[in-house]
């Protein structure tokens, strides 16, 4: 015999786990000792059976901390003292007895617990503690009811098991249901409790500003930027364009504000994306360079080729964009090249010298820039993260000195020659490369491939796309392809795709997208053929059929009742046709039957069944054959 | 909420409850009845069902499977006699979640005869043995009934009453001593009884058919309807259905 007590405590302490476990990284010091104190005591006066804890106590116990943390909360703090509050609560109550009254509101908090841990990070994660809170939840509601009707039930452990499996099968038929309410059941165009949630977004990967030299070492955060769910890409064409840097402010590329007005011309095909960027509080919309088209509400877009968005940052965002990603964009007419070719005051001789230098033997833009190369390839540049130069003068120390750098030091060293030599140029900030997951069709863009070029304006063709880390002489080491077809990229792809997949159908499932899902199916139904369905079903139809056809073949004795069993219920019909015997199944015996009926056929009919049936063997074909005359010609 | 509710709804499908009640119920006095319930569902058992009849405090299962019966007990009481056709039987279940209670009521067909509540009488005119307040000894003796004690031999008994074969190991002659197979019978009449009013006439008369019908012949005179008198237990349910129901036509 087991204990329903004993068992739904072990669920409700479970409960509790699934709801803190998510929570408790995101809590101060004061609740996550309350917690581990909670279930300490709690698991200490439940293994005792005595609870000298009691729920006054518990209860005046609460409402001291329910008013400090009253105070603390205010708009600018508004989640850490509600989760904290709620924290402690649950831990009161892991800590007290385990009545049915408080079980359940054990489960209640445990839920809320788990629900505001999704203020601070909704992944895939979160998912699985619902899913098996849920689970335990069903099971744990199944066993209080029974707890609810005798504190102390006792059930034999075949009965439990049974229990146990109508609980759970509960959540487990419930989950079709939910598929097919939660596309469906009216969205709110905002999540509801937005007012509490400061998103928590990334503030790494690229900036607004350019200004190499500030730090010796660049650090590397491998947080995901943002997804592009579109075609495989050759890797020169994966430069993911976000901001332009075009003025130089003393040693730092800066955007300003007054962008020159120049109209672009794309030619060539063109490539379309659906992104997914992470939270952050960048409002410049990436996609792949250079993005033509980004269908957002909104958004401005600037004449280089920067999207800005100007709505809110606290959820997440996916949009459309359409790239001509070959690297070169035609202007029409001219561009403002006073503006592109400024350089600040103070720049260094020995730069503008060397640029000089370098140029000196050639007039076209064209060529100047494959001096320029030429001079950065077989320079000795290196690329590097660590080792910077750093400084006023950290520019010079790379060109002269260290010739080590990354891209920040690469590029801006390659626009200052640039626009030495009088080559209308700018900065262009945005990401290179992707690992591609072939599982999601989607691009996987992180923070570590952060990364800024360059844009040179060659007269009659326009703007060029050139990538000066490129001339680095480890450049194929930095960049090597091959590295990303590693197993541990391989699982860190598939595990992505799954989170992936929760962001697009989850977390960005709003208003907008139900609405837009609805019009889809609505123009589909409309140009719907039903011979065409007919014909494209009629094989699965045919196949289950045939299917079923088989099974009632092979297990036609299990799935039937035994000869035996029909024939005797077809004679029990009979009797009580015939002779008014009504027979419930097992309450009367067939001598007893024969003995009321007092007919001779039925007695014959009962003699010969009886005596298999009590001989513990099955009737002969002789015996069945008899039986059924008797059956057939009446009694 | 749906799935629970079809669990809850298929709970309580199926269940047929059924009372077999004792064979004497005495008006206010608590009668233990056998109460069954049968879950006819095919596949599902039924999880923590609950059935309460009239006023009685219920029992519970907490599970009964499926094409099964199980049983419990139950103290009924009613309060008046005659006859009772149906009990009114509630099945209920807070499966599964305890949120909600659903119930069927089922009119249980039992057609029980409710005998009066038995009120203590002596009667005043039995004959030589009447019942008499005080001393219960039984007195009569006689030939023809059953061995009942080994006497000493007082010389007043015949011979034949020696037991030889226990005389034999003792000193003294030691005589049989056999009861009386003939005892007088006890006609009730109902009217005779003292009581204030036929109720009260009715339970002592059910009080008094108890008590003898199993020694000796009861009959009754119930206004002009005059049952003779007969042994035995079925006899005596006779009588006391003829009490429960006498007036109520």
């Amino acid at each position: 015999m087991v204990s329903i007590k004993f068992l739904a405590s072990i669920l409700t302490y479970s409960i509790g786990l699934c709801g803190l476990l998510p929570l408790f990284p995101w809590l101060t010091s004061a609740p996550r000792l309350a917690l581990l104190l909670g279930l300490a005591v709690g698991l200490w006066q439940d293994f005792k059976g005595n609870w000298p804890f009691k729920t006054w106590m518990q209860n005046g116990a609460i409402v001291p901390v329910f008013l400090y943390y009253a105070i603390q909360f205010s708009r600018a703090n508004p989640v850490q003292p509600v989760v904290s509050i709620l924290a402690i609560m649950l831990a009161v109550r892991l800590a007290g007895e385990k009545t049915v009254r408080h079980s359940l509101q054990i489960q209640a908090l445990s839920l809320f617990c788990l629900a505001s841990s999704s203020l601070f990070d909704l992944s895939p994660i979160f998912l699985l503690y619902l899913g098996l809170m849920l689970f335990l939840v069903a099971i744990a509601l199944v066993l209080l009811t029974f707890q609810d009707q005798e504190n102390s039930m006792l059930l034999p452990k075949r009965d439990l098991r049974k229990v146990l499996i109508a609980g759970g099968l509960m959540p487990l038929l419930s989950l079709p249901l939910l598929l097919f309410f939660f596309p469906i059941l009216p969205r709110t165009q905002m999540p509801l409790w937005n007012f509490l949630s400061s998103p928590t977004v990334r503030t790494s990967g690229y900036s607004d500003k350019v200004e190499p030299g500030v730090q010796p070492n660049a650090g590397e955060s491998r947080a995901l930027a943002f997804r592009a769910e579109m075609g495989r890409q050759t890797p020169q064409r994966l430069y993911w364009r976000g901001s332009v840097f075009n003025t130089m402010q003393g040693n730092r590329w800066v955007r300003a504000d007054g962008v020159p007005p120049e109209v672009p011309v794309f030619s060539g095909p063109k490539v379309d994306q659906l992104i997914y960027p992470e939270l952050s509080v960048s409002r410049v919309m990436i996609g792949l360079d250079r993005p033509t088209e980004i269908s957002l509400n909104r958004l401005k877009r600037s004449p280089d080729g920067v999207f800005e968005y100007s709505g809110s940052l606290n959820k997440h965002l996916n949009y459309r964009a359409s790239s001509a990603p070959d690297g070169l964009v035609a202007v029409k007419g001219a561009i403002n090249k006073p503006f592109y070719t400024k350089l600040p005051v103070d720049i260094s001789p020995r730069i503008t010298g060397l640029a000089a230098e370098i140029v000196k033997a050639v007039n076209t833009d064209r060529e100047k820039i494959d001096l320029l190369e030429n001079y950065f390839r077989n320079g000795g540049y290196r690329y590097s993260m660590t080792g910077l130069p750093t400084g006023p003068d950290a520019l010079e120390q790379f060109l002269f000195i260290r010739k080590q750098g990354h891209c920040e030091f690469f590029a801006s060293a390659f626009a200052v020659l640039l626009r030495s030599a009088g080559v209308p140029c700018r900065l262009v900030g945005g990401f290179k490369g992707g690992n591609y997951s072939e599982l999601g069709g989607y691009y996987l863009v992180s923070d570590d491939m952060a990364h800024v070029w360059v844009e040179a304006y060659i007269e009659g063709n326009g703007w060029q796309r050139i990538d000066p880390s490129s001339f680095a002489a480890n450049a194929g080491e930095v960049w090597n392809d091959k590295k990303s077809r590693s197993l541990i990229l391989r699982m860190k792809l598939t595990l992505d795709y799954l989170n992936y997949e929760w962001n697009r159908s989850v977390i960005v499932y709003d208003f907008e997208q139900q609405f837009e899902y609805a019009r889809k199916a609505g123009k589909r139904l409309q140009g719907i053929n039903p011979a065409n369905i007919l014909r494209n079903i009629f094989p699965y139809v045919l196949a289950i059929a045939l299917l079923i056809a088989l099974l009632f073949v092979v297990r036609r004795t299990s799935l039937f009742n035994r000869r035996e069993e029909r024939i005797l219920k077809r004679f029990l019909r009979k009797v009580e046709k015939e002779h008014g015997i009504s027979v419930e199944r097992g309450e009367l015996g067939l001598f007893e039957i024969a003995e009321r009926a007092d007919n001779q056929r039925v007695s014959e009919f009962s003699g010969i069944y009886a005596g298999a049936l009590y001989r513990d063997r099955r009737l002969t074909d002789d015996e069945y054959r008899r039986l059924q005359q008797i059956l057939r010609e009446g009694f | 909420m749906s799935v629970t509710g079809m669990a809850g709804m298929s709970n309580i499908k199926g269940l047929v409850p059924s009372l077999i009640p004792p064979e004497e119920i005495f008006a206010g006095t608590a009668a233990p009845f056998r109460l069954c319930v049968r879950n006819g569902k095919r596949y599902l058992p039924s999880f923590l069902i609950r059935v309460e009849c009239q006023n009685s405090p219920g029992s519970t299962f907490p599970l009964i499977r499926q094409q099964t019966l199980s049983e419990s007990s139950v103290m009924l009481t009613f309060d008046r006699r005659g006859q009772i056709p149906a009990v009114k039987v509630t099945v209920s279940s807070t499966y599964p979640v305890g949120f909600f209670t659903r119930y069927w009521t089922f009119e249980v067909d039992t057609l029980l005869t409710v005998f009066p509540a038995p009120l203590a009488a002596s009667y005043p005119a039995g004959g030589v043995n009447a019942p008499r307040t005080g001393s219960n000894y039984r007195r009569e003796r006689g030939l023809d009934g059953e061995l009942e004690r080994i006497d000493l031999y007082s010389g007043s008994e015949p011979l034949r009453m020696i037991h030889w074969k226990l005389s034999a190991r003792s000193a003294d002659f030691l005589v049989k001593g056999f009861g009386s197979q003939s005892a007088t019978p006890l006609t009730i009449n109902v009217a005779d009884l003292p009581g204030r009013g036929v109720e009260e006439r009715l339970s002592r008369a059910a009080w008094l058919v108890r008590r003898w019908v199993r020694e000796r012949p009861v009959g009754l005179v119930l206004g002009e309807r005059i049952i003779t008198a007969g042994c035995g237990r079925i006899h005596g349910r006779m009588l006391l259905a003829e009490l429960a129901l006498y007036g109520l036509d």
